[in-house]
């Protein structure tokens, strides 16, 4: 399982980067000690930043949380331009008579799919999460219904991760995306517009 | 004074003694000269097993080293650091004692841990993310740039879901025209052009606008479908054409001429002929201007060759049945050519008095907006008598607002002509002719309707526009005006129409 996670973390070697450097500002943020800050290594802390065992619940679900958002937020961008433009448009080339393929758009696809597949924490972290949230006498009642649903998504999400699934559950989501933004893009650009 | 030193007895001994020693008499120089002697002894012989050791091991010389050290503790102290165990030294820099004024179980010293806490960014990490954001920024303008064409795409796709393929194709044409003006190449929204076009029948078209794509992307999964559009298209184009080609050997003019058993024997024989390269190579010179030219029909398109069969049976007025018959076999066969069955079936079956319900269900649900179902339908009430429910049902689609209601005029017209309403029909087929002035059947049945009344000048009119255009009144009408002919002739009896 091994060798499936680092060949998807190196297809996807943009969001992998990202992913780590993201961690990387954030435990910068909650001024986490950082252990190993070497971003593309070739084990399982590929794409992760080794750092110490944290001990707070808010730093805990920073540390899972804000990678996850921004990496998340280029992802859906990138992936709505470069599905629309590929798979709905079916922009290919540079022109209608050109033989160059539209690089950029390829580009966007890639990037936005890499972003998308490299978004959730180490299961480490979520596991630290998961112990400071719901373990005995931490948290009160209210605060673990409110982070279930994202702490539910951190947590699965890391654990596809940790096998590469993600990289297609990313796939079919570009592939679904022009039908999403199918939904509400026209109405809003009828708003907009006018 | 006496009972200080009642008080202190060493210091009266000590006075007593220094009383009785003087150093400078013989005996104590001889005996200090002794003891020098053997000090000097003792150190040389020290010395001497120092300088054995020293050709020993390291750490022995680092245990003598120490040892001398220790002869001078005070300045050791203060050039030497403190001995740390190697498992109590930092992670980190390896060379401070480990633990922190805030963790003393921290692996690191206080400075590495400073550090760590604070791990820097590479110029080029930083460079990279930057980077990736341009992009992003990038990314948002190419999609605010494209917005307009998603949204009319979206409406098209739209219009196809409802099964509007009529609005869909023009949305689509649309399209087409604006990436053309972009000079932009969206071949998906191509693909769907043609896959519109190709369900409507429109087969002439599609191969124009497959001009889009090269040659080897046909090939490619994505475009499975257009490849077998376009091959479809070509078989049923080059059928056609053979099929045009050997009716043309007959006088189609004079049908009865046409020696009908012949004439299908001979298209009969196109269902295992192969394409000769002639006509492949002809089909290419036509759409030579397309990539698309590089898909190429290997055989006659049966569908196309009972279409032909049913148009003889037609030509040569043989029994309605046959013709029935040759479009129901395309139906069986090829179920998916509704655009080339359904209008023969739809007109054979009012005609004969059957029920043309299905027939337009299954033309509405390839396009809701085809008229010729809602034409069907008046038809067959018209035929067979039920005019009171096709005024009604042509009043019904006039006022749902279609496109083709001058046709729907027109029948309503010829529904007040067979019950006697003459100047229902004129007004109606009036408006007929104000919709579309250009249908010949509208003019013939507007000739018919001025024959009726008596109106000569539009009856004239109405010869005159068709004849300067090359076209001729129908029989039937002028049959009528000679008198030849009476309305229950031209509308119960053959075509029941103009």
């Amino acid at each position: 399982m091994k060798i499936i996670y680092l060949i998807v973390k190196y297809l996807t070697v943009v969001g992998t980067f990202l992913q780590a450097f993201f961690e990387h500002l954030t435990c910068r943020m909650y001024n986490v000690l950082i252990e190993d800050g070497r971003y593309l290594r070739s084990n399982e802390m590929c794409g992760h930043i080794e750092h110490e065992l944290v001990k707070k619940r808010a730093t805990s679900f920073g540390l899972c949380f804000f990678p996850f958002l921004f990496n998340l937020i280029i992802g859906l961008i990138l992936v709505s331009v470069g599905s629309v433009n590929i798979y709905y448009i079916g922009e290919f080339f540079m022109s209608s008579k050109s033989n160059v393929p539209n690089f950029a758009n390829f580009a966007f696809l890639w990037v936005g799919i890499s972003c998308l597949t490299n978004m959730f924490p180490q299961i480490e972290d979520a596991m630290t999460l998961k112990e400071l949230i719901y373990g005995k006498g931490k948290s009160n009642i209210f605060v673990k219904i409110i982070a279930a649903p994202i702490f539910a998504i951190l947590y699965v999400g890391a654990y596809f991760q940790s096998f590469g699934i993600t990289l297609i559950t990313s796939v079919a989501f570009s592939l679904a995306m022009p039908s999403i933004l199918g939904t509400f893009v026209p109405q809003l650009y009828h708003i907009i517009v006018g | 004074m006496d009972d200080f030193k009642e008080n202190n007895p060493d210091e009266e001994k000590e006075e007593r003694i220094s009383s009785t020693f003087d150093p400078n008499t013989e005996e104590v120089k001889n005996e200090m000269e002794e003891l020098a002697k053997t000090f000097k002894r003792e150190l040389d012989k020290v010395q001497a097993e120092v300088n054995a050791e020293e050709t020993d091991t390291e750490g022995d010389a680092h245990e003598i080293l120490i040892q001398s050290l220790e002869d001078i503790p005070v300045k050791a102290e203060k050039d030497e650091p403190e001995e740390i165990p190697e498992d109590e030294l930092c992670e980190c820099c390896n060379e401070k004692r480990r633990g922190t004024d805030n963790n003393p179980d921290s692996p690191y010293c206080n400075d590495c841990d400073e550090g760590l806490r604070h791990y820097p960014f590479d110029f080029l990490k930083v460079f990279l993310v930057l980077v990736v954001l341009a992009l992003v920024f990038y990314s948002g303008y190419i999609f605010a740039d494209h917005m307009s064409l998603f949204v009319s795409a979206q409406k098209a796709d739209k219009l196809v879901s409802q099964n509007k393929l009529t609005s869909a194709i023009d949305a689509y044409a649309d399209l087409a025209n604006t990436m053309v003006n972009d000079n932009m190449g969206g071949e998906m929204i191509y693909k769907k052009e043609i896959l519109t076009a190709y369900k409507m029948g429109y087969v002439g078209d599609i191969a124009d606008i497959a001009a889009i794509y090269k040659s080897w992307e046909l090939k490619l999964p994505h475009l499975k479908k257009v490849n077998k559009a376009l091959l479809d298209a070509e078989e049923l184009t080059i059928t056609a054409q053979a099929a045009y080609t050997i009716l043309s050997e007959y006088d189609v003019e004079n049908p009865k001429t046409i020696p009908y058993d012949e004439a299908l024997a001979k298209l009969t024989s196109l269902e295992t002929s192969d394409i000769p390269e002639t006509t492949a190579a002809a089909t290419d010179s036509t759409t030579a201007t397309t990539q698309a030219s590089a898909v190429k029909a290997q055989k006659y398109n049966k569908a196309m060759i009972y279409y032909y069969k049913c148009s003889l049976a037609r030509m040569c007025e043989k029994d309605i049945q046959i013709q029935v018959g040759f479009a129901e076999q395309i139906k069986s066969e090829y179920p998916d050519y509704v655009w080339l069955y359904t209008p023969i079936l739809g007109d054979l079956y009012s005609k004969t008095g059957r029920d043309v319900s299905e027939i337009c269900e299954l033309i509405r649900s390839v396009d809701s907006e085809d008229y010729i179902a809602d034409v069907f339908e008046i038809q067959s009430l018209r035929i067979k008598g039920e005019y009171d429910a096709a005024i009604k049902r042509c009043d019904e689609i006039i006022s749902a607002g279609s496109e083709i209601d001058y046709e729907i005029y027109r029948n309503k017209a010829l529904c007040y002509l067979a019950t006697g309403d003459y100047d229902s029909a004129y007004s109606t087929v009036s408006k007929a002719y104000e919709a579309n002035s250009y249908s010949i059947d509208v003019i013939d049945t507007f000739a018919l309707c001025a024959a009726v009344l008596g109106k000569d000048d539009i009856y004239t009119q109405m010869q005159t526009t068709l004849t300067d255009n090359g076209y001729d009144l129908a029989d039937s009408v002028k049959g009528y005006k000679a008198g030849t002919l009476t309305l229950d002739d031209i509308l119960l009896k053959g075509d029941f129409d103009v």
